[in-house]
């Protein structure tokens, strides 16, 4: 597939946040961005549809929707 | 947009001979007018042999409702693949890469490639047609989908629903581990884990 390059400046807290959960995932921080952006494209496009995006709690079944702005 | 991933031979069982087939990343118009043209009216007449769904997987021919555009989504969380031989399309399969996660332990929660759509020209299925054409279509596509999950460092890992006709195959042939019946999808559901990739690798030819 084509790429194409872009720098990209973070905050020290993002490149933190960066580094923890490509670590967490077993991913390069790039296949993590990579990652990341095709779940935001894809939670956009549920909710653009009137779909409607929960997380459950594992224990109490307590669903909070996720609201994108 | 369609774009040349790699060249593959396929068994032509009527001759005997391997013939050269080439796979593509994406999917055109050509693609999809086989699709419904030739493929569509083969798999919904085999279809209407049977007196349900469930049955025509004695037929193979349980995906004889799919759409064309259901198949090939066209978001970032999808990758498209055709694979084409003889001027024809032998396969084609959608990758969901976003939003589904391996259920297996050691990687449970880590991103897998959810084979969303996999299937094989209707002349090219057993119980189809009396001589299937083509061997080693779904393999080359399902090897396409491995690699695929480590060239986007998800460790091969694949899963997948599978209709009931095809649950031997990818539970005995590709060796997948079958994680049982899934009430929401009303299918198997199996997973594929990194080092049951590294096995199935070892015996398949890698795209790089």
């Amino acid at each position: 597939m084509d790429r194409r390059q872009m720098t990209l400046i973070l905050s020290d807290k993002e490149m933190e946040v960066l580094d923890d959960l490509s670590q967490r995932r077993g991913m390069s921080k790039t296949a993590l961005l990579r990652q990341a952006l095709r779940l935001y494209q894809s939670v956009t496009e549920r909710i653009e549809r009137g779909e409607k995006v929960f997380v459950e709690h594992p224990t109490t079944k307590d669903k909070a929707e996720l609201v994108v702005l | 947009m369609k774009k040349l991933l790699g060249a593959r031979v396929l068994l032509n069982r009527h001759t005997g001979e391997m013939e050269p087939a080439q796979i593509f990343f994406g999917s055109d118009d050509t693609n999809r007018r086989h699709y419904e043209e030739l493929w569509k009216p083969d798999l919904v007449r085999r279809n209407a042999d049977f007196p349900d769904w469930g049955a025509s997987a004695e037929g193979n021919a349980q995906d004889s409702h799919w759409a064309w555009d259901e198949i090939m989504k066209s978001t970032l969380a999808y990758e498209n693949f055709v694979i084409e031989c003889a001027g024809l399309t032998q396969g084609i399969m959608n990758v969901n890469i976003a939003t589904r996660f391996a259920t297996l332990p050691p990687h449970k929660g880590r991103e897998l490639a959810y084979i969303d759509r996999i299937a094989t020209a209707p002349w090219n299925r057993h119980k189809l047609h009396p001589k299937p054409k083509y061997m080693g279509v779904g393999r080359t596509l399902f090897a396409t989908c491995v690699s695929l999950s480590i060239d986007l460092e998800f460790g091969g890992r694949v899963g997948l629903h599978s209709l009931e006709q095809s649950e031997t195959w990818y539970r005995d042939e590709l060796g997948l581990t079958d994680c049982g019946f899934d009430e929401t999808e009303e299918m198997r559901y199996f997973e594929m884990t990194e080092e049951q990739a590294i096995e199935f690798l070892k015996g398949a030819e890698v795209l790089s």
